[in-house]
């Protein structure tokens, strides 16, 4: 069914570049609680079935069910708002009544998102940097989930979103006049929006963040300093160990690695998320003249670094606390299914860069798509 | 090139994570480590039990009872509420509608603590019905001490009371804060340091929920039991003889060394109620009572010395060399200075007086003539040092001073220069001069015994004895002449026409002292004789000193009273000392020898 050739492009470096991170998680969610770690060892073999799935199936053949996810995507973003269960004042989970399951469907935007950006840009490839009016035809893909999931409200994420968004819209290419226009427009606009946009419990969280920190970050804080050069055996990481880290093994998985691995471990896991962003992002220039693949790399490329910058930099008071998880790391499936699906996806886009059928015998490398 | 600039950028914001952990994890590690540690390691303490007060034959003063409490969850809705105490009361007596009232007082919507609505109960009240109770989900029993006070009043004001530290105990010893409980007056509150004693300390790892997981060490509460020289049964008699006789008062049974063996005052208060936190009615009660049983008369009461000031201040007279003590001086029944007459007690006048009917008579026109010789500055510097208005450095708290007026205190005071009728007025004790009881006791002892002791009421803390302490205040001439003032004072007590020689019942052995009569108003100047003191009404009657030591020949113990608006000092006081000598006879605190003894 997979020809030769599909081998050949399957780029195992990118797979392999995964089996750190998923081990780290393992090791650490296991030191942490065993029934976490079998629940683990389950989503991350449900994970690569999703990615095999990914991987197979032919997406470049049936484009048209991108816009498709895409809308039923946004459609439940909409159902959220109408419909959606509450916890905590944030509206952000579907109940699906039948089967009893919550979903949130802003999780999964990311992924609808950066596919449909690929597929815009794929029918919109720009002609050396889109124009003003050529960006605001495609940044409503940006902007449409960015409002609702803002709205639920889950600023953090919506946020990420948008960076991600426009940085894939940089990449791909924009008018140097219309950049430095947009740079100007954001340091106006970004004092303005704290004023008058925010809510009073957001604005607190950056208060937080700027004055003392609140009692998560401070024990997040504890653990990464107690750390050390070289970190502490699992019986002296205190901190972990008898729960004054709170939500340990997900959103603040960072804070227990930190604590157990110490500076030099930081080090280690640090270049590993450089080198996984540096890894996908290099696609940008070997795929320069693939519209469709090359803006979903440079995307994820942007999802691993702005994910792992913002989770990180919360867990040590440089940001201020939202619901992001480290990406791989943090204990959590729909997370994890996630990425492996974003994984998968960009495997099948490398190995069947020629190709527009699995049995597709007809060989025309150079002239490309 | 603009992918690039996007590498370096993400490159820089790993680098800017990275700069920060180096500063966590290493410039800041050690501040880290240490909360961390904070975070785990607790600190758990345990109370002492409070050191037990005995007296000199180790009958418990103060000491402590295991109490319960019954304490209720917060936030319970009235029918569990009532529901609850419904099933408190099928098995322990309580009054539901003042244990609704407690309990709504203390359940605020703040408060998260157990509400203790029943404090306080027997141990064999509540032992039998605690195995069904404790079943109760909504209520829980907790166990603590209760300081008790058995002799009451009798003893309250030596013994004091403890209550709850507040924000300034705590603040001197921050232990405070987990015993809650510190003396508050009395001996409570001058030995409360031992008394108290130190936490227990148990060092151990807890979790984020506070729950232990290791022990690690500890370390005792400990608290000392102190002994005092009180005989609480030598207190009680002397109490209930002045409750009898409604004599209302101070009086101090010493020994000449300084070991206080009774210290009583009447009315006094029962301290076990501020134990517990003493009620705003009955505080009012305490407070507002015209014969203040709250103050400790012996060494807080100040009162004009009278004629007990004499003994003294003929003793500074002699050992001056002013004045030669078997000279007859002729005292007429009044002097007049600038224009003001300074009268006698006894209408007449006493004619020709040496030193030792001085005493006996209690002469006044005798030392108005002697305190115009000295002067008031010399006068108020050598009775200072015989203890007159001066601390004497009893161990218990809130001792007053009292006063022994001169040119310069007056000065400071009333900004008015001194005038010859003050030092007319002071030496015999009335005008400015003002003493506590104790004061009195001290000088007695100084005259008995050439030595002024520090009263003390500790005998013993722990296991180790606490000695008492004598100064030496008397020159060398003074020393030398005291045998005068002692026959005196012997006269008083003894010789026909001794102020105190009626009143005091026959004794076995020979006493001595000087009675005093302290005026609380002054006489107007043409009256000549003056009205019988049980002719005044109450409150114009003056205060009655009777200051006595025995056996004469080997002086060992002093016993002083005041009796307020008494009237004449033998006369009131003479009766209940009379009383308190043959007790301590009986009691064997004075062992009669043979040359004690009256031939």
């Amino acid at each position: 069914m997979i020809n030769n050739k599909a081998i050949y492009h399957f780029d195992f470096v990118l797979l392999f570049l995964l089996f750190p991170f998923i081990g780290i998680s393992l090791f650490l969610v296991h030191e942490i609680s065993p029934i976490l770690f079998k629940k683990e060892i389950a989503y991350i073999t449900i994970g690569f079935v999703a990615f095999l799935v990914a991987f197979l199936f032919p997406i470049r053949k049936y484009l048209w069910i991108i816009p498709f996810l895409y809308f039923v995507n946004i459609a439940l973003l909409v159902g959220v708002d109408l419909f959606g269960v509450s916890i905590l004042g944030a509206q952000r989970w579907l109940k699906i009544p039948i089967i009893n399951l919550t979903i949130q469907p802003s999780e999964f935007m990311k992924t609808t998102m950066i596919l449909m950006l690929g597929y815009k840009i794929y029918k919109n490839p720009p002609d050396k940097g889109y124009t003003f009016v050529e960006l605001i035809k495609i940044s409503w893909i940006i902007l449409l989930p960015f409002v609702l999931i803002a709205k639920e409200p889950d600023l953090g994420t919506a946020l990420v979103l948008l960076i991600v968004g426009f940085g894939t819209l940089i990449i791909v290419g924009v008018k140097r006049k219309v950049l430095i226009n947009g740079i100007v427009f954001l340091l106006v606009f970004i004092p303005f929006a704290y004023q008058f946009l925010l809510k009073d419990y957001q604005r607190n969280r950056i208060n937080n963040f700027l004055g003392h920190p609140s009692y998560h970050v401070k024990q997040s804080m504890i653990a990464v300093g107690s750390g050390g050069v070289f970190g502490k055996d699992k019986q002296k990481a205190t901190q972990t160990q008898l729960k004054f880290l709170p939500i340990a093994s997900s959103d603040f998985i960072f804070a227990y690695y930190a604590e157990r691995f110490g500076f030099v471990g930081v080090i280690v896991l640090l270049s590993l998320y450089f080198f996984l962003s540096y890894y996908l992002l290099s696609y940008v220039s070997i795929l320069k003249n693939d519209f469709f693949a090359m803006p979903i790399f440079a995307s994820v490329g942007l999802i691993v670094f702005v994910y792992s910058y913002v989770n990180i930099a919360m867990t040590i008071n440089l940001a201020p606390v939202v619901g992001i998880p480290l990406p791989l790391l943090s204990h959590g499936g729909t997370s994890f299914i996630n990425f492996m699906i974003i994984f998968g996806i960009l495997e099948n886009l490398l190995a069947f860069k020629y190709e527009f059928l699995y049995n597709f015998n007809q060989e025309n490398e150079d002239e490309g798509l | 090139m603009r992918l690039k600039i996007i590498l370096y950028l993400i490159f820089t914001f790993y680098l800017v994570i990275l700069v920060r952990v180096y500063q966590l994890a290493i410039k800041e590690h050690k501040h880290y480590s240490s909360l961390a540690l904070n975070n785990t390691h607790k600190v758990l303490y345990i109370k002492p039990k409070r050191g037990i007060i005995y007296d000199a034959h180790n009958v418990p003063i103060a000491y402590n009872e295991l109490r319960f409490s019954i304490l209720l969850k917060p936030h319970l809705t009235t029918p569990t509420l009532q529901k609850t105490l419904q099933f408190i009361n099928t098995y322990l007596p309580i009054d539901i509608q003042k244990v609704t009232k407690i309990y709504r007082r203390n359940n605020s919507f703040y408060n998260h603590d157990d509400i203790p609505i029943v404090e306080y109960i027997k141990y064999q009240d509540i032992i039998n019905v605690m195995p069904i109770l404790i079943h109760n989900p909504n209520l829980t029993i907790e166990s603590d001490y209760l300081r008790i006070y058995p002799f009451k009043e009798v003893l309250s004001h030596i013994v004091g009371y403890v209550g709850k530290a507040n924000k300034s105990d705590v603040a001197k010893n921050p232990e405070l804060k987990y015993i809650k409980l510190t003396g508050k007056n009395g001996i409570e509150k001058q030995y409360n340091k031992i008394l108290t004693g130190t936490l227990g300390k148990k060092n151990v790892i807890v979790n984020a929920k506070n729950k232990i997981i290791k022990e690690l060490n500890s370390t005792k509460a400990l608290s000392t039991n102190i002994q005092l020289h009180i005989d609480s049964t030598l207190q009680k008699f002397i109490y209930n003889l002045l409750k009898k006789q409604d004599k209302k008062g101070s009086i101090i049974v010493m020994k000449t060394t300084g070991e206080v063996i009774a210290m009583v005052n009447y009315p006094s208060y029962d301290d076990n109620l501020f134990v517990r936190g003493i009620s705003t009615k009955e505080w009012r009660k305490l407070i507002h009572n015209n014969f203040n049983p709250f103050l400790n008369k012996a060494i807080a009461g100040l009162y004009p010395p009278g004629s007990t000031i004499k003994p003294s201040l003929g003793l500074v007279a002699i050992a001056s060399g002013k004045l030669n003590p078997y000279q007859k001086i002729y005292c007429p029944e009044e002097i007049e200075i600038g224009h003001r007459k300074f009268r006698d007690w006894k209408e007449g006048g006493h004619g020709y007086v040496d030193i030792f009917k001085a005493i006996k008579r209690s002469v006044d026109v005798y030392y108005y003539k002697i305190g115009l010789l000295l002067g008031i500055d010399y006068i108020a510097a050598n009775l200072k040092k015989m203890g007159f208005g001066k601390k004497t450095q009893i161990d218990l708290p809130n001792e007053r001073s009292g006063i022994m007026p001169n040119k310069m205190w007056k000065k400071r005071r009333y900004h008015q220069s001194w005038y010859m009728g003050e030092t007319v007025n002071a030496s015999i004790g009335q005008g400015y001069v003002l003493v506590t009881p104790i004061q009195i006791a001290v000088n007695t002892a100084l005259m008995a015994t050439g030595k002024l002791p520090i009263p003390q009421i500790i005998r013993k803390i722990g296991d180790k004895y606490i000695p008492t302490r004598q100064k030496d205040v008397l020159t060398a001439t003074q020393k030398k002449f005291l045998p005068l003032i002692q026959r005196g004072m012997w006269q008083v007590c003894n010789s026909i026409g001794g102020t105190a020689t009626r009143h005091l019942a026959k004794l076995p052995f020979f006493i001595a002292g000087k009675t005093g009569t302290a005026q609380v108003h002054s006489i107007p100047q043409d009256v000549k004789k003056r009205k019988r003191e049980d002719e005044l009404a109450y409150w114009k009657r003056s205060h009655a000193w009777l200051t006595t030591y025995a056996p004469f020949h080997n002086p060992q113990f002093v016993v002083t009273a005041l009796i307020e608006h008494g009237g004449h000092g033998g006369e009131a006081a003479g009766g209940v000392i009379s009383q308190i000598y043959r007790k301590l006879i009986q009691m064997h605190y004075i062992q009669l020898k043979k040359h004690h003894k009256k031939r």
